[in-house]
């Protein structure tokens, strides 16, 4: 769907907290999405692949990245598609003609926190239940638990930057549990 | 050490930074800190941790906190303590501090930063193991800290390596299945300066660990005799380093009460300082030669085979005389201080947290740490090693034959005695668990920590059984009491469960809507104009719908894209009706069952493409539904293929509502052909609204020509703003949930969860109409169980109150007519389940589900509210437009 | 909390996942054809073991996938886990 820019409002108004320094959190929204269901290892992926030039990794909680795209694994026969836009919908539909695949723009379904910073991972630790160690967590990594009771998607960009996918009508909630947890780190 | 001011009692004193209260208490000569909770003894300091029975005070300053041990209070500038006797007041201002929590994975945790603990760290933290160290004290070093010896500083180097976490003032509370642990860190309460508000006070750790070691020491515990609880009566380690380590000085003459070497050891510190140790008595026969040598050496008389068997007070109540019974004579001392050394117990209680039973140590006399689960261990005095116990033979808790039993204290907090003891035991009792909810031992605050032992081994004496026959208390956790706001973390106010909003939210609490909770979410319940309750906001609402147009937010259904080539039989399957014959582009609305034959869910489902649908759930049922269509395909029909994804929060849906919403949709969407023919019931069009691409659906919750927009929810914001201006000269009103309910109750549909709760079928509903017979699909096999087909089961129905002004309450019983004041049996015959004021029908109506009530038409009933009795008739569950003659304008 | 292990994510704690009851209660063939007590036994009637339990979870938090895990009633032990239609590993010791 073409953008309508003046008509159009984020879950969070692109809001941003925090101090470089220490932690900052700031909404990315508007980044376009494709969830996609297909069987692994079938035909229907490898057209996937080859049409967007990607790979749709097998295990979960890996991700592939490339100039253009963003895939988590967020589950065996699970991917979202990061970057994507409806015309790579249209694309994939018509290449992959009568081959079944669930392709479904989630762009607006859920919106982008980013938490950086040098305690970026200690403000996640109160309230992601999973191992952020960096050893653990590394880098390109992506998980998807729940945080301060919501539902979310975490991804480890570049060191100590995390992305928090988080569904449009949470992210209120989700942003005022991590200012909340940030104050004790601001400006140290 | 800097010294610092605080009030205890309204008293100005000074103290010692940083120590315990306890001791500059003690300093202070405030000897007697409280009285106890039943018997208003009068009571001091007993111990040196979480053990302490007596000397418990409530924080004024800073947050407040009832209830907290003087002995884990550390001093500052500006402490505010008041004494208590039993029960604490929770503090009633509000508490400006923060809480929270924090999760922590590592390779080993270690519970316990004394001398055992440190070495085991030694040990672990090689080879670059993410190690944890928690210790409840200020500083680490345990046993040797409290003798003011050091640490030796290849030990406590280990605590600053970058794979150690290391925290002080951090006690494990809890400690559960594979190796999960509770922990509570104290952050602020010790610190002098002007706490940083941002700085959470306390923090609840949830730690996973692969390995835990604890090393969790012991705890010295009460011998019982008469006058045992009084003011200068303290376990013998906490006594010599009060004196020792504080120097708080108080006490001239002491004696020591003892059934180990530990005694002799407290005694040698005890005369070290000043405080004369007139005596050590010791109920043992024979001592080493050593130690006896280096007692006549300090020149301390040894009593040895004798016992305390009283003691006596001034008029404060305090010590002042020890009674001793010797193998030969009854003699008495003078003495401010009782050191009583009766044995150490391993502190075991957080491996019992996992049910598994200490075990007893004939050695030690004391029950030590179970065999532990893989990846659990356990080192030092926890698990029983302690050093000075070859000579540890007499096993001696009390004097059980004594006149005073009912003053010879065994939970001194509790007031408990041996008198009680006897008594449970006279009772009939043999069971520690049984004891001790008669005796109430073990209950208090203190869990009992100094007197779990002692009880078991009086009681062994008392049915004449081994202690290990008798067995432990059952500890529970949290080891130590902690404030509530701790397990609320940053869980409070708005943060205590997720609030979820649609996009138009803002717009919604600007028009000062109130807001329904409907699971998590918050929906605009209605909106009032200036000076309007909610029962005049809901009729105008109610007839602007009726009469105009209306628009409503429903962004908070449940949506769901199910893709694929057996998309239609999958839901040919889920749903009770046939959607496989759906056109693409129409809707359809449908009901899904249990297996049981109950109605699940209900809603709308639009095929979009051959193999395409979007289902809608109801608000609540959203994640239920979803969970329920991934259950079946995964766990029974594998071989479908049928994906399901969740758009819910991706599309917003805004309902235009009433006769005039044609020509509004008109307005705001001129391309598009409105007519009937063009744009049918039930049918979906693609258009621009307001300039913004569309899916509008002819969907109707109320009878009233209706149309719903579905834009992506970025656009749903300036949609709702811009509708509004546009809908002015139709004189567009907005209405909320409560408005929604009594439309729909007019017209007789059904609310999943408010007519239904998991026991009606679709027949009960009077909905036979949307069960297919010719195809099966989830429950279809049950409408013929027994109990599902018999004819006189709930059915939905109408009520028309004959008071036309009179409200059924919701839940409401309904009971046959003449039959409730004479209390007939079997005169309940249902229940209402939704109740409201009309505008349309300018009177109260209610739906119910009465018993065989379709057969009942026309009957009146009776409805039982206080001491009145309202009348009802029962009528069909369709109020309003039985010929569907508004659906199409 | 209890930590399962997810047979595509791995260790997940407890707040992830959804119960589903006793494992291998497949949905009877046809059941048109069951008497009312083959039919209730399908819906109502669950075993109750003291000990090890094959039980279905659904991974509702993460990836969404329902599978089987061995359970100890007793200790809360978990034994390994496995997908659907595959071959359930023996009751562990």
């Amino acid at each position: 769907m073409a953008k309508l820019n003046k008509f159009m409002n984020s879950p969070l108004n692109g809001s941003t907290f925090g101090d470089r320094k220490s932690v900052f959190i700031k909404e990315n929204p508007y980044a376009t999405t494709l969830d996609i269901r297909v069987k692994p290892k079938s035909k229907s992926q490898k057209i996937i692949e080859n049409t967007l030039k990607i790979k749709l990794p097998l295990t979960v909680g890996q991700t592939f990245k490339n100039s253009k795209f963003t895939v988590l694994v967020l589950g065996p026969d699970w991917w979202l598609i990061v970057g994507a836009n409806l015309d790579h919908e249209k694309l994939l539909r018509s290449k992959l003609k009568n081959e079944f695949a669930s392709i479904v723009d989630v762009s607006a379904q859920r919106t982008f926190i980013e938490v950086s910073g040098k305690y970026a991972k200690e403000v996640l630790e109160h309230g992601w239940e999973l191992n952020l160690d960096q050893d653990i967590f590394k880098p390109g990594m992506c998980a998807q638990s729940v945080i301060a009771r919501s539902p979310a998607i975490l991804y480890h960009g570049p060191f100590n930057t995390y992305h928090l996918y988080v569904r449009s009508s949470f992210a209120q909630h989700l942003w005022n549990f991590l200012t909340d947890a940030s104050t004790e780190y601001l400006n140290q | 050490m800097s010294s610092v001011q605080f009030v205890f009692d309204n008293k100005t004193y000074h103290g010692n930074n940083g120590e315990p209260l306890s001791a500059a208490l003690l300093r202070n000569h405030i000897k007697v800190v409280t009285e106890s909770s039943y018997l208003f003894r009068p009571r001091g300091v007993f111990g040196l941790g979480y053990e302490e029975p007596n000397a418990l005070v409530q924080i004024d300053s800073g947050s407040g906190e009832p209830m907290v041990p003087s002995t884990k209070i550390e001093l500052v500038d500006g402490l505010e303590v008041r004494s208590l006797a039993g029960v604490g007041d929770l503090p009633t201002r509000k508490d400006e501090a923060r809480y929270d929590k924090k999760y922590k994975h590592v390779d080993v945790l270690i519970i316990g930063a004394g001398l055992s603990g440190l070495k085991a760290l030694e040990k672990y933290s090689k080879n670059n193991k993410k190690v944890m160290v928690i210790d409840d004290q200020p500083s680490a070093g345990g046993f040797i800290g409290d003798l003011n010896q050091e640490i030796p500083k290849k030990l406590m180097n280990c605590l600053k390596l970058k794979n150690v976490v290391h925290l002080q003032r951090t006690t494990a509370i809890g400690l559960y299945d594979q190796n999960y642990v509770v922990a509570v860190e104290r952050r602020t309460d010790h610190l002098n300066s002007k706490i940083d508000k941002n700085t959470a006070r306390i923090r609840t750790w949830h730690i996973r660990a692969k390995e835990i070691v604890l090393a969790t020491g012991a705890m010295q515990r009460v011998l019982v005799f008469p006058n045992n609880d009084r003011p200068g009566i303290l376990l013998s380690h906490a006594a010599a380093t009060y004196l020792d380590k504080y120097r708080v000085g108080t006490f001239k003459n002491a004696v020591v009460f003892t059934v180990d070497d530990y005694g002799y050891e407290d005694a040698l510190r005890i005369n070290k300082t000043g405080t004369k140790v007139k005596a050590i008595v010791d109920v043992r026969q024979n001592i080493s030669k050593s130690l006896e040598q280096k007692i006549k050496k300090a020149n301390i008389e040894l009593i040895l085979g004798s016992k305390i068997i009283d003691t006596k007070a001034d008029f404060n109540g305090c010590l002042n005389t020890v009674v001793i019974k010797t193998e030969t004579e009854n003699r008495e001392i003078d003495a401010d201080l009782l050191a009583i050394s009766g044995g150490w117990t391993p502190t075991v209680h957080l491996a019992t947290f996992l049910n598994l039973k200490p075990i007893w140590d004939e050695k030690i006399q004391a029950f030590k740490m179970p065999n532990l689960p893989k990846g659990l261990t356990s080192t030092g005095w926890a698990n029983g090693e302690f050093e000075k116990v070859e000579n540890r033979t007499a096993l001696y808790f009390g004097e059980l034959n004594l006149n005073q039993d009912e003053i010879s204290f065994v939970d001194l907090q509790r007031d408990a005695t041996l008198r009680d003891l006897k008594r449970a035991v006279g009772a009939g009792l043999s069971s520690i668990e049984h004891i001790k909810r008669y005796t109430t031992i073990g209950t208090a605050h203190d869990q009992g920590k100094t007197s779990g032992t002692t009880t078991m081994g009086l009681l062994s004496a008392l049915i004449n059984k081994k202690p290990y026959e008798v067995g432990t208390l059952t500890f529970r956790p949290p080891y130590v009491t902690f404030p509530f706001s701790a397990f609320a973390g940053r869980e409070l106010g708005i943060l205590t469960d997720p609030i979820r909003t649609t996009p138009i939210h803002d717009e919604h609490l600007k028009n000062n809507a109130p807001m329904e909770d409907v699971g998590q979410w918050k929906r605009p319940w209605y909106f009032p104009l200036e000076k309007e309750n909610m029962h005049e906001a809901v009729l105008r609402e109610c007839k602007a719908a009726r009469n105009d147009v209306a628009i409503m937010d429903a962004s908070t259904l449940g949506k769901i894209d199910i893709q694929g080539p057996d998309a239609a039989i999958f839901l040919d399957r889920i749903y009770t009706n046939m959607f496989s014959n759906l056109k693409i582009g129409a809707s359809r609305y449908g009901l899904m069952c249990g297996v049981d034959g109950m109605v699940f869910d209900d809603g709308v489902t639009t095929r979009l493409s051959e193999n395409r649908f979007l289902m809608t759930t109801t608000t609540s049922g959203a994640a239920k539904v979803l969970d329920w269509l991934e259950e079946w395909l995964q766990t029974e029909w594998p071989n479908l293929n049928v994906f399901c994804t969740s758009v819910t929060e991706h599309w917003a849906t805004i309902a235009l509502v009433g006769p005039k919403s044609r020509n509004l949709i008109k307005k705001l969407a001129p391309e598009l052909d409105v007519t009937n023919e063009n744009f049918a019931f039930m049918d979906n069009k693609y258009a621009k609204v307001a300039g913004i691409p569309s899916r509008i659906a002819r969907i109707s919750f109320s009878g009233e020509l209706a149309y719903e927009i579905n834009i992506e929810s970025w656009y749903a914001k300036e949609l709702w703003k811009e509708i509004f201006k546009q809908g002015k000269e139709f004189n567009l009103t907005s209405y909320g949930t409560e408005t929604m309910h009594v439309l729909r109750a007019e017209k007789g549909f059904v609310i999943v969860g408010q007519e239904t709760d998991g026991t009606q079928t679709p027949q009960d509903l009077g909905m036979d109409w949307i069960v297919s017979k010719k195809k099966d699909f989830i429950g279809k096999r049950s409408f013929r169980r027994s109990d599902t087909a018999k004819t006189d089961r709930h059915h939905l129905v109408g009520l028309l109150p004959i008071d036309k002004t009179k409200l059924l309450p919701e839940g409401a019983y309904i009971v046959i007519k003449d039959t409730f004041k004479n209390k007939s049996k079997n005169s309940h015959i249902g229940y209402v389940t939704s109740s409201y004021t009309s505008d349309v029908l300018q009177r109260t109506f209610a739906l119910a589900m009465v018993a065989n009530g379709r057969n009942k038409m026309g009957q009146i009933i009776e409805v039982p509210i206080g001491n009145d009795l309202i009348q009802a008739e029962i009528v069909d569950s369709v109020f309003y437009d039985k010929e569907n003659r508004h659906r199409d304008g | 909390m209890l930590l399962i292990n997810c047979p595509w994510c791995g260790s997940r704690d407890e707040t992830e996942f959804h119960y589903g009851s006793q494992a291998h209660i497949g949905y009877p063939e046809n059941p048109e054809n069951l008497t009312d007590q083959q039919w209730a036994e399908y819906i109502f009637f669950r075993d109750n073991p003291k000990g090890w339990f094959a039980e279905r979870w659904f991974h509702s938090a993460g990836c969404r996938k329902w599978f089987n895990i061995w359970r100890n009633t007793l200790t809360h032990e978990f034994g390994p886990s496995y997908k659907p239609f595959t071959k359930q590993p023996s009751r562990p010791k």
